[in-house]
């Protein structure tokens, strides 16, 4: 650096320091919520990941408050981020199928925050979140990079944003969103093996290939399934609603082709699902240490939450669209307050991702419009209590399913759409072939199932009136 | 793995928006990692011996199939030319190529593998690119030959 260069950094910097020193004008606050699709609860450290999992997530989670039992409402991207910037469950919104939307005209969280004067921008990896699904209402900017692309392109594209934004002088929020965790967990491609270095199996051979981790159910790839033939909304090439089917019968059938899955097979898949969580968390390690040099986390809030989690063969599939399970619905939900405010704290309390908007928008003190359904935490964050609310968490599947869990136990009924009135009737009957119940406290994959008509009633009540949308008996 | 597989430009490892972001550190010998904290994240999961460097077979037993494809050499990564790769060239490497980039070009390496070895030379005229009887048309592709759009789950 030349002489004169370095007279004017030092001037600048002395300028900057009287600004501080005499009260100058302080940056605009701002919101960053970071959307980590597919990143289950126990794929990071803080919540039961090995150490080296997940250092920067592990980092925040000291900075930030964590939520150890927090729940997203569906089990697949689309109704879920639908139910996150509504604060609605995906009911709510419509028919819970691949046409979910957010109805024209309802509040989000963005369109909130725009209508007080906010700069409101999302950069998405496209796919379920593609701006033609309508999930970018109030987003005054939606960048849509790489279809189901990684943070290594909305990084660097919501940095940038950032930087314009927060050269202006209105306070805003940048929604930022990844597929590093989606199958077929192959982006990491230098440290695909790193689970399970030693494997040399036949699972090699499909890694590249979402569909392939489709066709597995039970311990067993079905080779000659016939998946992928329909299209959804943005006409990406999606698993037909029959093929699950399908393998259900398969399975038993000795003359079908099908290959045994080995427990090192499995390792490897998991491995393979665990290092996708590693590199996205590198990437949130670029991302942490960009902010941090910007100043941005001395003045705005951070929210770091993944709409559903996976399924990884503990319940028999693959992917996460097939089944309400604590795999595919507990989620990681952290939220770090300018300087790290109140860090470290770990609320045990069940919260739902509805429950996200009407917190921020509390605290900033902004008002929350009347659909918001979930439940304001703001005082929680604030070192407040953090009770309230149903102490119980609700989700939405496609394929005919709702549950509800109250973090130790997990009721599912299926057989109806979600929301519709034969639904209703169901759980208010607790049908017992509809109805399954679990105890869920020994983790994913070691759920005991438990027999409804000898369960407290008690506790059957709450999750049956949670499903009702009734406070507790 | 060829060597001819292994020899990649350091221009097409290296993603746009990496590139970017990275700015000139990724197409110099790296010195010092950009973001040390991610860089020795990185290290400690990919150095298997502890000697706190990654050879080339150290590299390699964690590489997915077709992985250098797209980006992601060995030799490409080695920007100083050492035999090993540092944290910063661990760094600058693998932050810089691009994830999708790669598993698209494995996918495509892969399919044409297949081809290759399900249609001889000397066989008839094929079906069309992506149809169930055409080449790339497996039973689990779902996409055809030819680049297809990215498949997606759910």
């Amino acid at each position: 650096m030349s002489r004169s260069a370095g007279g004017r950094v030092a001037r600048a910097l002395a300028a900057c320091a009287l600004l501080v020193a005499c009260g100058g004008p302080k940056p605009p606050p701002g919101l960053i919520v970071i959307s980590v699709d597919t990143l289950r609860a126990d794929a990071i450290e803080p919540l039961g990941a090995p150490e080296g999992s997940s250092p920067t997530l592990a980092r925040i989670a000291r900075e930030g408050v964590l939520f150890e039992r927090a729940y997203a409402q569906a089990n697949e991207t689309q109704p879920s981020h639908a139910a996150l910037f509504t604060s609605q469950l995906p009911s709510a919104l419509g028919p819970v199928d691949s046409a979910l939307t957010i109805p024209d005209g309802t509040p989000t969280l963005a369109s909130s925050l725009a209508a007080a004067g906010w700069r409101t921008g999302a950069v998405v990896a496209g796919g379920h979140l593609a701006r033609v699904l309508g999930l970018d209402d109030g987003f005054q900017q939606y960048v849509e990079a790489r279809r189901m692309g990684s943070f290594q392109q909305t990084v660097p594209l919501g940095l940038r944003w950032l930087d314009e934004a927060r050269a202006g002088d209105a306070p805003w929020m940048l929604f930022l969103h990844s597929y590093d965790c989606h199958i077929p967990y192959s982006k990491p491609q230098a440290l695909g093996r790193s689970a399970t270095p030693g494997y040399r199996g036949p699972m090699l051979d499909i890694v590249h290939d979402p569909l392939s981790f489709e066709a597995m159910y039970q311990r067993f790839f079905f080779p000659r399934l016939p998946v992928g033939v329909d299209r959804d909304a943005v006409g990406a090439k999606v698993k037909a609603p029959e093929t699950a089917a399908l393998m259900t019968q398969w399975v038993n059938m000795p003359e079908v082709e099908k290959l045994p899955l080995t427990d090192a097979d499995v390792a490897f898949l998991r491995g393979l699902y665990a290092t996708s969580a590693f590199y996205a968390d590198l990437w949130l390690g670029v991302l942490w240490q960009e902010l941090d040099a910007r100043g941005v986390l001395d003045d705005s809030v951070v929210v770091i939450l993944s709409d559903h989690g996976e399924d990884l063969l503990e319940h028999g599939w693959m992917s996460h669209h097939h089944v309400l399970t604590d795999s595919s619905t507990h989620v990681p939900l952290i939220v770090r307050l300018p300087g790290g405010e109140g860090g470290g704290r770990r609320v045990r309390e069940v919260v739902e991702l509805i429950d996200v908007a009407p917190t921020l928008l509390g605290l900033q003190g902004l008002p929350i419009p009347e659909t918001m359904a979930g439940v304001d935490r703001s005082a929680c964050l604030r070192g407040g209590g953090c009770g309230g609310g149903p102490g119980v968490a609700r989700s939405e599947a496609k394929n005919e399913q709702v549950s509800a869990t109250d973090g130790f136990f997990r009721m599912t009924v299926s057989g109806a759409p979600a929301g519709s009135p034969a639904m209703a009737a169901r759980v208010r009957r607790l049908e017992p072939s509809a109805v399954r119940l679990w105890d869920t406290t020994k983790g994913s994959g070691a759920e005991q199932a438990l027999d409804l008509r000898s369960f407290d009633p008690e506790r059957v009540g709450r999750l049956r009136a949670a499903l009702l949308g009734e406070g507790a008996p | 793995m060829s060597p001819a597989a292994r020899s990649v430009t350091a221009g097409g490892c290296f993603g746009r928006w990496g590139l970017a972001l990275l700015g000139a550190v990724a197409c110099q010998p790296a010195q010092a990692p950009r973001y040390p904290a991610v860089a020795r994240a990185l290290m400690e999961r990919v150095d298997q011996d502890g000697d706190h460097k990654v050879d080339a077979d150290e590299y390699y037993l964690l590489l997915l199939p077709g992985g250098t494809e797209g980006g992601g050499a060995f030799s490409a990564l080695d920007t100083d030319g050492s035999g090993d790769l540092s944290e910063a060239e661990l760094e600058a490497g693998l932050l810089a190529t691009d994830p999708v980039e790669v598993r698209h070009a494995a996918l495509a390496a892969e399919k044409a593998a297949q081809r290759a070895a399900l249609e001889p030379p000397d066989q008839g005229p094929a079906g069309e690119p992506g149809s169930p009887d055409g080449p790339g048309g497996g039973p689990n592709s779902g996409v055809g030959a030819g680049g297809a759009p990215p498949v997606e789950g759910r």
